[in-house]
């Protein structure tokens, strides 16, 4: 099953028309570049590794704020102290670590908040939540049932749309795993969501409900 | 990217974009002027070693100058203990063999190497 929501089609074409695609050379080159204190390959490596970044502190946190405040810390450390990246060549995985690493502790830190404010939370009225907003928390619960490791790759993957071989050299395993891990994760969102689509009769996030066939 | 793995089709998860559209440039922007400010606070490896090199330098050249004055002053007024010549034994100043009565005469010889006889 292809989900045919509205919206996201259009974005995932404007995404990869902006995305900034370095080979593993290049962007060992920009390291170098950047150690010596060129600021224009931060701009490049900041550019090209963002969305990664992103996918992989969503893959933990599991929440589209948390992900970014998560981007926003990891990278603005892992960039500050950029001499302690020793290979160079292995800088998307080495970012992608201290990210990962950042989001566990923030979730870590954010579960405990949560457990001591439970009483005095209020969620918001679904009224004000806007239909992007609504589809965006479906897949996010359908994706509760993935594994981290399954999560980063469908995310890797199927939002910022690296390769295997690109994920296999960022995560240290090697592409029959990442496909393996691919296939998992489709597998398991797609049954979230029908399971998800069958219960409620239509797909959020739409004025009208949707008519399946 | 393939999209067909296992024969299937990739999940559209355009709406978990962190930063559609023009935002995109916008937050990396930020994030890279952020990153800019911040190595331009830290202080550099090369500083803190060059600091730490000063105070070394200048620690070592305050204990040279201290160990060469103490050395100086010890040879000015210190002298090396010589015994006198009227504490040694007076038969270790003759060609013979003490006696029994110089033996017993000096009573300096510790208890155990009387044991030891």
């Amino acid at each position: 099953m292809h989900n045919g929501w509205p919206g996201c089609g259009t974005i995932r074409v404007e995404r990869s028309r902006v995305r900034d695609v370095l080979t593993p050379i290049e962007t060992e080159k920009l390291v170098r570049q950047a150690l010596a204190g060129d600021a224009g390959s931060f701009g490049k490596l900041v550019r090209a590794h963002y969305r990664a970044a992103y996918c992989t502190a969503l893959s933990v946190v599991r929440s589209r704020e948390d992900a970014l405040d998560v981007v926003q810390e990891a990278m603005t450390d892992a960039f500050v102290d950029l001499e302690s990246c020793r290979d160079p060549s292995r800088f998307s995985g080495w970012l992608l670590a201290v990210v990962r690493n950042r989001a566990m502790a923030y979730a870590r830190s954010s579960a405990r908040r949560r457990r001591r404010s439970e009483p005095e939370r209020e969620d918001a009225p679904a009224s004000a939540q806007t239909g992007d907003v609504l589809l965006r928390e479906r897949l996010l619960a359908a994706a509760e049932a993935l594994p981290p490791r399954q999560a980063e790759v469908l995310f890797l993957h199927d939002l910022e749309g690296w390769t295997h071989s690109e994920i296999a050299q960022a995560l240290g395993t090697s592409e029959v795993n990442s496909r393996q891990l691919l296939f998992d994760a489709r597998r398991k969102m797609r049954a979230r969501l029908e399971a998800v689509d069958g219960k409620d009769g239509s797909f959020p996030g739409k004025e009208e409900p949707h008519e399946r066939k | 990217m393939n999209g067909n793995d296992f024969g299937e089709k990739p999940l559209d998860l355009g709406c978990l974009d962190p930063a559609p559209g023009d935002e995109f440039e916008r937050v990396a922007d930020s994030l890279v002027a952020r990153i800019l400010a911040e190595r331009a606070r830290r202080p550099s490896w090369l500083g803190i070693l060059v600091s730490y090199a000063r105070w070394g330098a200048a620690f070592a050249m305050g204990a040279a100058v201290l160990i060469l004055a103490l050395s100086l002053m010890g040879h000015e007024t210190g002298s090396v203990d010589i015994p006198a010549a009227d504490r040694l034994l007076s038969w270790a100043q003759e060609e013979h063999d003490p006696s029994v009565s110089e033996i017993l005469e000096l009573g300096a010889y510790p208890e155990e190497e009387h044991d030891a006889w």
